[in-house]
């Protein structure tokens, strides 16, 4: 094996290793690291300490279309698409900054992590495969997540305009009670 | 007198901006482009800028700083939000991810 392949092996299983620990589930894995099944299921086994999950990923595109994980999923998308697009970053290494900036978020602000690592990797396939498109919320002027070939000249965004019983979650104010 | 105290605030704040510039940029310069907001050309340059250059700079009575918070308009509405889902922070780092 000449130094170059061991060198791109090595760049693999460390692309692997970072995607592991970051939450990703094996089937994105199996896409996005030319690593054989068999070795990153041993990797995933060392890093996560544990077998990967069985079953399949969730398929469906409404669960980013849900109040909540919708702000989420456009907030990284938003970043992902100024790394890519704008800064010219290459796909995954967009990919994974704008997810740990999304965490930093997370972290700074104390709210739940609604979108996991696998979940955003969903959202970036439904993108490519042009099932999702951005339309602009006529109030705040941002971006969010919304199907493909939906009329949006007036759309308005789940901030500006929540649904009626929107808020923040229940069990993040009993914890709060709990703590006084 | 307290003008000139007020400039030596300024300048010192230059200097520690131009500082952190410089170790952003060494931590990740992807990301550092991304949170300061400014191209290429320039996170080269102050990277590469030598202690005596950065004084130099940081000694002058202008602001090396400047407001970076979008559109001023959508800016207020987002702050103005009333109802309060518990969005307000995501809201905003949404908007400053995108001015």
């Amino acid at each position: 094996m000449t130094a170059k392949k061991l060198l791109d092996e090595l760049n693999q299983v460390q692309l692997a290793i970072e995607l592991i620990e970051l939450g990703a589930r094996l089937q994105v894995l199996e896409s996005e690291v030319s690593l054989n099944r068999g070795r990153l299921v041993r990797l995933y086994k060392e890093v996560a300490g544990k077998s990967p999950p069985k079953g399949m990923l969730p398929f469906s595109t409404d669960w980013f279309m849900t109040w909540q994980p919708n702000v989420h999923s456009s907030f990284f998308y938003n970043i992902y698409v100024r790394l890519h697009q704008e800064q010219g970053l290459e796909r995954l290494q967009a990919f994974i900054k704008a997810y740990r900036l999304y965490q930093e978020h997370i972290q700074i602000s104390g709210e739940e992590e609604v979108l996991a690592l696998t979940r955003a990797w969903t959202l970036l396939r439904f993108f490519e495969s042009d099932m999702f498109q951005l339309s602009r919320c006529v109030s705040c002027g941002l971006k969010f997540v919304n199907h493909a070939h939906t009329p949006d000249h007036d759309y308005v965004c789940g901030v500006c305009q929540p649904p009626s019983r929107a808020g923040k979650p229940l069990k993040k104010t009993t914890k709060k009670q709990n703590e006084i | 007198m307290s003008q000139n105290k007020t400039i030596s605030e300024l300048q010192e704040l230059n200097l520690s901006y131009l500082l952190l510039v410089q170790k952003l940029i060494l931590e990740d310069r992807d990301i550092a482009i991304f949170r300061l907001k400014i191209d290429e050309e320039l996170a080269e340059l102050i990277a590469g800028m030598s202690i005596r250059e950065l004084t130099i700079l940081a000694r002058q009575s202008h602001s090396l700083l400047q407001p970076n918070l979008g559109d001023v308009s959508q800016l207020k509405v987002i702050l103005t939000n009333k109802r309060d889902t518990g969005m307000q922070a995501t809201h905003l780092a949404m908007h400053l991810a995108t001015a």
